[in-house]
């Protein structure tokens, strides 16, 4: 599946327009990280690439066509920002509820569906946690965020559009949703598109980058975007990639910050 | 699995409950007739009627069980299933464990277009009817509007539009009242405003039954969607459902429920907006299990609250006060629960 957005402009109501011509594509098993300071208009860029906004100009195109209905984005999956929900569901049946774009009509979840629905929860590794039973308010916010991230996998997509995945998350549980992406692109050939506040996620994960900042974008491989240069002019702070060796020793890149606090 | 083997059983459990307490009913009133005539009663009545074979009861004992009591509890258990539907729809599609039919101002709503007819036909017939479902969902429709206006939209929004919407609608009930005939149309709008189960006839249980159990199998049926509803509109449309169009539908099939019900027997609060919470607490928040839950224990909390109404003192308590009674404090014990969350 290819997912390409041709000059996408948006703009809330009287305001200055937040994203305007943007343009990239994402074709199977890639990853895209879209960085970029606060109100940038990341997750707006997200909800009018899902269809949840309209673009005021430019269209969301899947497989090489436009997609403006519900039924359009059946192959991609969301995984939302944590959030205070209205109503505390089961974490089972939360999951269950990815499975809604397989039902037909007004049809109810089969036996299919809730082994789809533990697959998905077994994919994330919090199968075995027996929190099937367990409130959704009544979990970590680490394990609420594997929830949402089962949930989408339970519509089985061949796309995860993620917002903020590892905002909210202690540095154990940032690393564990990073390693699941990774693997799910490796095992599954997923391709992602992936809100994030830390470049060096995003150096690690992303094949391409989409930098937004005060109206503009800059998109193209991942390491050719995130320069000592672009953060600068992107986040106002003196970055610059590194290379270093994990645990394991091997040699990977990572984006230290050099600004001093005096 | 578990959680499935709890509703069934409480479902049963209710169920029971609920045809003891409504046979029961049937022996409980201000008119004494001995148990043993009542079940004289019934049993010639079913004898006769259904496999019609012996005498049809004759008397006052006959009047009182058959034409008074037994029309009575059949339209404490639709109204009461439907006032519950109702609220756990309402529930589900405003993401708001706050709001009710009568909290959305659709019961207002709803009450004003039935006086409007009373005024306009002298009775309580189709136009009427038509036009408590009119204004029921113009009233949804502003009081959704107005909680949008604003830039951000809490639960209390949405609560404190159906204050607005449901004041302004009972001012016009008011006006109504202020300029109906004082001989025929304002006792016919006063004693029916009043909310209340006295005088059922079958006539009133056969008007109300086509509406609100279509309006109930059109909520059924949405059951799971009305699952991924409650999670906002946004999630809703990432999980494949049309929420305007899901909504739409649920909002005219709860409109439709509780239009008929309001033009039966007046404006009953509380129990749209306390029963599903009060089920939300037993079984959880999944509709497939918390909609069947709240129809059935609607109908029975309905039935007994009926039947304190009407046996507790003399003269008979309007139904209002009693769910009132019970639904003000639980109103307080479910905000406190969700600010808890």
């Amino acid at each position: 599946m290819v997912v390409e957005v041709i000059n996408g402009s948006f703009r809330y109501e009287k305001n200055t327009p937040l994203l305007e011509n943007i343009s990239f594509k994402v074709e199977q098993g890639k990853v895209l990280a879209v960085v970029g300071p606060n109100g940038s208009g990341k997750t707006t860029l997200l909800k009018c690439l899902l269809g949840i906004l309209e673009w005021n100009r430019g269209a969301t195109h899947i497989d090489g066509k436009k997609a403006y209905k519900t039924e359009h984005y059946m192959e991609i999956g969301y995984v939302p920002q944590a959030y205070n929900m209205s109503f505390p569901y089961r974490v089972g049946e939360m999951v269950l509820m990815g499975c809604n774009k397989q039902l037909s009509g007004l049809s109810v979840p089969s036996k299919a569906d809730i082994k789809r629905a533990d697959d998905a929860m077994k994919m994330v590794g919090i199968f075995d946690l027996d929190l099937k039973d367990r409130l959704c308010t009544k979990i970590s916010g680490g394990q609420l965020q594997m929830v949402f991230i089962a949930r989408a996998l339970a519509g089985s997509p061949k796309m995860l559009v993620m917002d903020e995945p590892e905002s909210h998350l202690d540095l154990k549980n940032q690393y564990s949703i990073l390693r699941m992406i990774k693997r799910l692109v490796r095992e599954n050939n997923m391709s992602f598109i992936i809100n994030t506040h830390y470049p060096d996620h995003a150096l690690r994960l992303a094949d391409d980058c989409l930098i937004i900042y005060s109206g503009k974008w800059i998109h193209g491989p991942v390491r050719d975007i995130l320069t000592a240069e672009t953060l600068k002019t992107c986040f106002g702070v003196n970055a610059k990639p590194i290379k270093i060796k994990s645990n394991r020793g091997v040699d990977f890149d990572s984006i230290v910050v050099i600004e001093d606090l005096e | 699995m578990n959680e499935k083997r709890k509703y069934y059983l409480l479902l049963l459990i209710i169920l029971i409950a609920g045809v003891l307490i409504g046979f029961s009913g049937l022996f409980l009133g201000r008119f004494l007739v001995p148990p043993k005539e009542v079940l004289n009663t019934i049993a010639d009545s079913l004898n006769s009627y259904i496999f019609g074979i012996g005498t049809k009861p004759e008397g006052i004992y006959r009047v009182v069980v058959m034409n008074i009591r037994l029309p009575r509890i059949l339209l404490n258990i639709i109204v009461g299933a439907s006032l519950a539907v109702a609220g756990t729809a309402y529930q589900g599609i405003f993401c708001n464990q706050l709001v009710s039919p009568d909290v959305l101002g659709v019961s207002a709503g709803a009450g004003f277009g039935a006086s409007l007819g009373i005024i306009l036909t002298s009775s309580v017939g189709t136009v009427t009817t038509s036009l408590a479902l009119a204004f029921g969902l113009l009233s949804v429709f502003l009081t959704f509007t107005i909680s949008k206006l604003g830039k951000t939209s809490s639960p209390l929004t949405l609560v404190l539009s159906g204050m607005i919407v449901s004041s302004v609608f009972n001012a016009l009930i008011s006006l109504m009242k202020f300029i109906a005939d004082v001989e025929d149309q304002l006792p016919v709008i006063t004693f029916w405003l009043l909310g209340s189960f006295s005088n059922t006839t079958y006539a009133d249980v056969i008007s109300i039954i086509v509406p609100v159990t279509v309006g109930i199998l059109v909520i059924m049926a949405m059951r799971w969607k009305l699952n991924i509803l409650s999670l906002g509109d946004e999630e809703a449309h990432t999980l494949g459902v049309d929420a305007k169009r899901v909504r739409t539908i649920i909002i005219v099939a709860a409109t439709v429920i509780t239009a008929a019900c309001v033009t039966v027997t007046g404006i009953i609060t509380w129990v749209g907006l306390v029963l599903p919470n009060i089920c939300r607490i037993l079984i959880g928040s999944d509709h497939r299990y918390l909609l069947p839950l709240s129809c059935v224990s609607g109908s029975i909390f309905m039935i007994i609250v009926d039947l304190i109404a009407r046996t507790l003192t003399a003269a008979e308590i309007p139904i209002g006060v009693l769910t009132a009674l019970v639904g003000a404090p639980f109103f307080a014990f479910s905000f406190y629960q969700m600010e808890r969350n």
